[in-house]
């Protein structure tokens, strides 16, 4: 059921050029009091209570968590996070941190819970526990016409002569490296270096979280196309918690669960990645 | 060469202009250095906001750097041979250390693992909105405290032994026969210190502790890998919202440039007067 979360790559496309018509509009996060009550009890939940305040960490990653031009954040990330502070009834602080850094602020405390989209990987479960899936998220190409043109398949660019850039750290590069394990990996510290890269024709082809790939085939079209359609791959994301706060675990999918039903992260998601009606609340 | 010089700029200019095929879109940039809210009230945006904590930043780095670095100066130039061989280690630690090594190194030491910064906040929070919005104002968010402080830390400890050297050699620059006259008065070293020379050195070294100053303003740049949302930070924040890349960076560059030279033209005109 989860592949209905991934917005193809076309729907992303046809929507940003309609000007995004209003799909799910989902009002601003309240309370709910029957997915609070999943909640209490929690001795990690309590400990939060009694503080008042949630540490959410996170890194600025269009459109999952950006900055308002007044320092606020906003993004599907930060509406889930939000929810969620709003059904333990306490206020949502949010802690931008670069993404190398994320998980080594999560374990010396920075924060109490990573809200961030970070994929569930073996790697990381050593470090730290996830929450069953909340979000889904998929890898997608897209490659520069003057220096890789008219290329249609994956295999086509698995070719050591191939330079891919990809943000480092992050399950983009891992991808890339998984699926084109011939080709020359280049890591970058954000997704805009990479991009930079395939405009001055030092990299041929990008790997990244969708939709950025599609939007950058959307914005320059001379320039740079999409050559494998859809996502590549489909990453479960979890919230990560410190393994000392693991009995937090139960409460938090119980949470994840009901706001599944009610669709409402199906909407949420699909408000964030399949409109551009948010870009106002970027003012 | 200067024809050869104009080429290569020349190049690159049509290089990053036109070869490079960016989409110009400067329209949407001024906003988050100042824009008016919905009061229409000026309000300050992200990278207005920035350019607010390095300067914080910068004057509590500096502060505490002038301190520790006269500090440093009269222990090198003191009788204890415990204090000067302590002084000169720091000194030499702090010069050969890149910035970057230090602030992580400060971060770890002066962190919330080894100091109690979320008890510090809580406790500022308690003493009232009066206070927290003073300690606010002053310093950070008190949620970020904890990075706050390692950064001044580190930043402080660099300048430190480039300002230690500054005090240094003008105290020894100060006349032989100033000391001796001083001693010949009864004044003590102490005395000596305060009423005859450290004067002079203040009045003397100016020009240098300024620049000093807008150095520490530059260096602290560094401190955006502790996610810290000084103007650099601030910069990669907004980069990744609305990606433009070329506006931004060049936005922060001459942000710090107009600044920086705004407080060197004007700590030159303190100097004349």
């Amino acid at each position: 059921m989860f592949k209905r979360f991934m917005p193809s790559l076309a729907i992303v496309a046809a929507l940003i050029m309609m000007g995004g018509p209003a799909l799910a509009q989902t009002g601003p996060a309240g309370a709910n009091p029957e997915d609070a009550a999943l909640l209490a009890g929690n001795p990690w939940v309590e400990q939060i209570k009694s503080r008042g305040v949630l540490r959410v960490g996170f890194d600025i990653f269009r459109p999952w968590a950006m900055e308002t031009r007044s320092g606020r954040y906003v993004g599907f990330e930060i509406q889930v996070a939000e929810a969620l502070a709003a059904d333990l009834g306490v206020e949502a602080e949010f802690v931008p941190t670069a993404w190398d850094g994320i998980i080594p602020a999560l374990l010396t405390g920075r924060f109490d819970i990573i809200i961030g989209s970070l994929g569930i990987t073996e790697e990381r479960r050593q470090k730290v526990v996830f929450t069953d899936p909340y979000s889904f998220s998929g890898m997608a190409i897209a490659a520069s016409r003057r220096s890789a043109p008219n290329k249609t398949s994956l295999a086509d660019f698995n070719r050591p002569e191939i330079v891919v850039a990809a943000k480092s750290g992050t399950t983009a590069a891992i991808a890339a490296r998984e699926l084109l394990p011939q080709a020359t990996l280049k890591t970058f510290d954000s997704e805009d270096q990479t991009a930079q890269e395939l405009r001055s024709g030092k990299a041929q082809a990008l790997i990244a979280s969708a939709p950025y790939p599609a939007e950058l085939a959307l914005k320059s079209p001379g320039e740079i196309y999409v050559p494998v359609s859809g996502t590549l791959t489909s990453e479960p994301c979890g919230m990560a918690l410190s393994p000392k706060n693991r009995e937090a675990l139960p409460a938090l999918n119980a949470w994840i669960a009901a706001r599944f039903k009610t669709r409402w992260l199906e909407k949420t998601w699909s408000y964030w990645f399949e409109t551009l009606d948010w870009e106002g609340l970027l003012k | 060469m200067l024809v050869f010089l104009a080429a290569a700029l020349g190049w690159l200019a049509w290089r990053v202009l036109v070869d490079f095929k960016y989409d110009w879109q400067w329209a949407d940039i001024p906003q988050y250095i100042l824009h008016r809210d919905s009061g229409g009230r000026f309000q300050l945006g992200t990278l207005g906001q920035g350019l607010a904590l390095t300067l914080r930043l910068s004057v509590w780095a500096s502060a505490l750097g002038l301190a520790l670095g006269l500090g440093l100066a009269l222990a090198r130039l003191g009788a204890s041979l415990y204090l000067r061989l302590a002084a000169r280690s720091l000194v030499e630690l702090s010069r050969n250390i890149p910035p970057l090594v230090l602030l992580l190194v400060a971060f770890y030491f002066f962190g919330a693992q080894a100091l109690p910064w979320p008890r510090l906040a809580a406790f500022i929070r308690d003493c009232g909105p009066g206070v927290q919005w003073l300690a606010e104002a002053a310093t950070v968010r008190l949620g970020d405290l904890d990075v706050f402080f390692p950064a001044v830390a580190a930043l402080a400890i660099y300048e430190a032994a480039y300002f230690s050297e500054i005090f240094r050699g003008a105290i020894q620059a100060a006349d032989r026969g100033q000391w001796e006259a001083a001693w010949c008065l009864g004044l003590s070293r102490l005395q000596q210190y305060r009423l005859i020379v450290l004067p002079q050195v203040f009045r003397k070294t100016a020009p240098q502790l300024a620049g000093q100053f807008i150095s520490t303003l530059k260096e602290s740049s560094v401190v955006s890998v502790l996610s810290l949302a000084e103007l650099t930070y601030s910069s990669m924040k907004l980069a990744a919202t609305i990606h433009h890349l070329f506006e931004i960076w060049l936005t922060a560059a001459a942000m710090y440039f107009i600044f920086n030279f705004l407080l060197s033209l004007l700590f030159a005109r303190l100097e004349r007067a």
